[in-house]
């Protein structure tokens, strides 16, 4: 990627795109990686079917390009094909997603426990990110969604309100009632304090 | 063996050649917009028969028939029960909540949490269906659907079932004739099933009489004497309000004719009653339970 194409927003990007083509591939190269790992948290662990799936979700994104309203962000909207073709993808499966959290556990595991969200957890920080990942995977799916926008993928509430399409109250209602059932989840005989 | 993941720019190339070979184009701007337009108008669809619907109930409700619903039902409960109308209600319900489901579905609708999208779309089908009742459209598609189909039944249809009940003391039709028998002033009434009846109207205030003599259709609220000879004997004349859009004032106005009548016959100023009137007995069965 060229410095001129690394400094363009991704709204322009998608306008000329729409024109020519091959200008798609700077979307491509700008979210492959972000989508990969997002649809492998969401359950599409295997390399090949990563592959596929985010395939998919670049054509599906390219053929809905003029869907795309510029007012909002480029990032929610293509975060939503990408979730809804990974909930396709294992719906078509028919297996529950289980992700891929481990890299991140501790650093996100912080985060659950902020009291900046007005969280009553105090989580232990070495938790080891395998019984986050396992707790995870045992909670609700919706709860599960919201939690892996807002503390891996790192999004605003009205971000994760645009990729779930819910309103942005609901996204708040969800993720502390998401971390209350992770905390009773949790195995805590497990957490090394 | 670890499968290694594809390489950008593998992706890169298989997602670009892929549109190129398979002439894939973006779905124009129109489509999408088109959709949002369709959304939108059948929200609206659903608003306006909403509206309609509410505008209806609203004609149900507060017209015609609760006005002196003693004389035509046996209490308030049951008067209610009968008339309330349910069917509109439940087109009311459906549609609100097509609305809600079409609002919701446009673009932008995910953002609005459920309560505001229903209750937004309630208020505005209330709201239509309070102006529409007030411009009486409700009763223009009561009457227009009683009209025009066979299985719906306008208040209008309703109410020529409640006063052509001869053998309950109520009679809908037209005056024929007036005239005299042994000092008593009769009329000639054809009811709406067409039967003729020898009515004594001598016991109808001049009002009712001029009522009756306008030659409008008028409802008889009395007795039958005699079946075989079809005699009936008049207590109240009351004006058929299913051609125009009654005001409240019409209705308590005939509210208050009837109360004053049953008054009448009933309390006597001397603290007698007529006890040989048929009119006596009628009134006495009645029991108005507000507004004596």
């Amino acid at each position: 990627m060229n410095r001129q194409n690394h400094n363009q927003k991704d709204e322009d990007i998608v306008l000329r795109a729409l024109e020519e083509p091959n200008s798609f591939g700077h979307i491509i190269e700008r979210y492959e990686a972000k989508l990969r790992r997002y649809i492998s948290r969401l359950g599409v662990k295997n390399p090949e079917d990563a592959a596929d799936v985010l395939q998919e979700i670049f054509i599906k994104a390219y053929i809905n390009l003029n869907s795309f309203d510029t007012s909002l962000s480029f990032s929610s909207w293509i975060y939503r094909i990408a979730h809804n073709e990974a909930v396709s993808w294992y719906r078509k499966k028919n297996v529950r997603p289980e992700g891929h959290l481990i890299i991140e556990g501790d650093e996100v595991l912080s985060l659950l426990s902020s009291k900046q969200e007005g969280v009553e957890l105090q989580f232990d920080h070495q938790i080891n990110a395998a019984e986050l990942n396992k707790a995870l995977n045992k909670i609700e799916p919706k709860y599960t969604r919201v939690l892996l926008l807002r503390y891996f993928e790192e999004k605003e509430y009205s971000e994760i309100s645009d990729i779930l399409r819910i309103p942005v109250g609901s996204v708040g209602t969800l993720i502390a009632r998401g971390k209350k059932q992770l905390q009773t989840v949790l195995n805590r005989d497990n957490l090394r304090i | 063996m670890d499968i290694q993941p594809p390489t950008n720019d593998d992706l890169k190339t298989k997602i670009l050649n892929r549109i190129e070979s398979g002439a894939i184009c973006p779905k124009s701007r129109l489509s999408f917009q088109g959709w949002e337009c369709v959304l939108w108008c059948l929200w609206l669809f659903t608003i306006v028969i909403g509206a309609l619907a509410v505008a209806i109930s609203f004609f149900v409700m507060l017209q015609h028939t609760y006005s002196i619903y003693e004389v035509t039902y046996s209490s308030s409960l049951v008067f209610f029960i009968e008339t309330l109308p349910f069917l509109w209600f439940s087109v009311f319900l459906v549609m609100v909540i097509f609305a809600v489901y079409n609002l919701s579905h446009t673009k932008n609708g995910y953002r609005y949490p459920l309560w505001q999208i229903f209750g937004s779309s309630m208020i505005l089908s209330l709201a239509g269906g309070s102006l529409l009742h007030l411009a009486g459209t409700g009763f223009i598609l009561d009457k227009q659907m009683g009209l025009f189909t066979e299985y719906y039944e306008s208040q209008e249809k309703r109410a020529q079932k409640i006063w052509q009940q001869p053998e309950q003391g109520r009679l809908l039709g037209r005056l024929h004739a007036t005239g005299t028998e042994d000092g008593r002033l009769t009329a000639t009434f054809v009811d709406h099933d067409s039967v003729v009846w020898f009515t004594n109207i001598s016991e109808l205030d001049s009002e009712e009489i001029l009522l009756l003599g306008s030659g409008l259709k008028v409802r008889l609220f009395g007795e039958v004497i005699n079946t075989d000879s079809s005699n009936f004997h008049a207590c109240a004349a009351l004006p058929w309000l299913h051609e125009t859009v009654a005001t409240r004032s019409d209705l308590n106005n005939i509210r208050q004719l009837i109360i004053s009548k049953s008054n009448h016959y009933l309390s006597l100023p001397d603290g007698k009653t007529i006890i040989d009137s048929p009119c006596t007995r009628k009134f006495s069965q009645l029991r108005f339970e507000f507004g004596r």
